[in-house]
């Protein structure tokens, strides 16, 4: 677990594993009343992994909201760069640049508001930076304040390697849950028409129930391979 | 066809490059927008309509692609600075910009496979569910044992059919996003099929084994 994500965004970890077990709690309850009896004898272990995942996602929940962010900014450091150089060379006066620089992504542009403030009220511009651009999680658009912020007008040089490198990241990271879930949506109404079969399950109550378990399963397959593309 | 995409970074490409010579940047806009077939000849129109740039270019700024947009905003940034210096930095963003946009169209293609794959998978699914949903009880009352058979599986039927809906749903909406629907007709199209291939073998009444030698 990365506890970096937590800090953040502020979050302290006790309450964020206290809302972790409230959750898997609440889906433990949920599922079980869900469930009934169709499960038999494996419903306590099901429910236990199913409890298990439920906590891991809100947990793990900080840390994928940080990596979109880490994305967005990312990007929006190529804009930024290319705008600060320009009004840097413009107006020759790195204070005014970031008066003048307006980011659209929100973290980016309260870093860019907190440093033109403090700068305001007579801080170093530098010193101002270096405060303000701990709040950024991308090291691109961190990069980019500083570098108008320490030498001036650098060329642009339109580097997009942090970018690059996370989207290959995401890729890969695609490459590994898609086959999971595919395999997971192609074989659980086959596993449980089976499981329906072998244990004789025909009641129609009984397949409800089945039916809401294989939905769990598949609705906590999709959470967990989408999470990473935004859905 | 040209990706829309494409058409409208090509333009804003020229925008900035006639910038960068020393065209005012409205001009440019009015000049290299306006052919285009895209929403930037809304801006373009605009522009002569003696709209300020940061309003008539709020279509582009708008739009939903984000290379689009983050050009159009560099152009937008140019009443605080000079439309030369935008131009010049703004031609290594757009060749960076540029770039994007064709990864953008290779993953639409390798989505398109994706999703065709993604079909042939329900179409297996619904084929596969529908012969364990038919010929399933049949297998499972093979009893060595006297417990009696069981009776009254049509159930299965309808329930396997929802099993491999809701499989196919959520691979659809995994996939395509809103065309899960296709998804899900194809996986029931063909488990209707196969079920009704498949009917007279489940309507045959399994007998108990036991005694037999």
């Amino acid at each position: 677990m990365r506890f970096e994500s937590y800090e953040a965004f502020g979050i302290s970890v006790r309450r964020m594993l206290a809302l972790g077990s409230a959750a898997s709690v609440l889906s433990w309850v949920g599922l079980e009343l869900a469930l009934g009896d169709a499960l038999g004898e494996a419903k306590t272990a099901t429910l236990a992994v199913v409890a298990a995942l439920v906590f891991y996602v809100a947990v793990s929940a900080p840390r994928r909201l940080l990596d979109r962010q880490r994305v967005a900014q990312a990007r929006e450091s190529l804009l930024l760069a290319a705008t600060a150089q320009t009004c840097l060379k413009v107006t020759g006066s790195r204070s005014r640049t970031f008066m003048m620089i307006k980011p659209k992504e929100q973290v980016l542009s309260a870093a860019v508001k907190d440093s033109a403030r403090r700068i305001l009220l007579g801080m170093k511009v530098d010193t101002a930076v270096g405060e303000s651009s701990n709040a950024l999680s991308s090291y691109s658009a961190a990069a980019a304040l500083h570098s108008v912020a320490a030498s001036g007008a650098r060329e642009f040089a339109g580097s997009d390697e942090e970018s690059r490198g996370l989207a290959i990241s995401a890729d890969l990271s695609m490459e590994t849950k898609l086959p999971i879930f595919m395999t997971v949506c192609f074989f659980a109404p086959i596993m449980i028409t089976l499981y329906a079969v072998f244990s004789h399950t025909y009641q129609p109550d009984r397949l409800v129930e089945l039916g809401a378990f294989e939905f769990t399963v598949i609705d906590l397959a999709y959470y967990l391979s989408a999470a990473d593309r935004g859905l | 066809m040209m990706n829309a995409d494409f058409d409208t970074m090509l333009a804003l490409k020229k925008v900035l490059e006639s910038a960068s010579y020393g065209m005012g940047m409205s001009q440019s806009v009015a000049r290299e927008l306006g052919t285009v077939r895209t929403i930037g000849s809304e801006s373009a129109r605009l522009v002569l309509l003696g709209y300020p740039l940061h309003e008539a270019m709020s279509p582009l700024v708008e739009s939903g692609s984000e290379e689009v947009s983050m050009l159009a905003s560099l152009i937008v940034s140019v009443p605080r600075s000079s439309s030369v210096m935008v131009g010049k930095s703004g031609g290594i963003l757009a060749d960076t910009l540029d770039r994007w946009v064709k990864t953008k169209e290779s993953e639409k293609l390798q989505q398109k496979a994706l999703r065709f794959r993604s079909l042939i998978t329900c179409g297996v699914l619904g084929a596969v569910s529908a012969m364990v949903a038919s010929l399933g009880p049949l297998v499972g009352g093979l009893d060595f044992t006297r417990a009696p058979l069981p009776g009254g599986t049509a159930a299965l039927l309808y329930a396997a059919a929802g099993f491999t809906g809701i499989s196919s749903c959520m691979l659809g909406l995994f996939m395509s996003g809103r065309g899960f629907y296709v998804n899900a007709a194809v996986a029931l199209g063909v488990f209707l099929v196969v079920a009704a291939l498949a009917s007279p073998l489940a309507s045959v009444s399994a007998v108990t084994l036991w005694g037999v030698k």
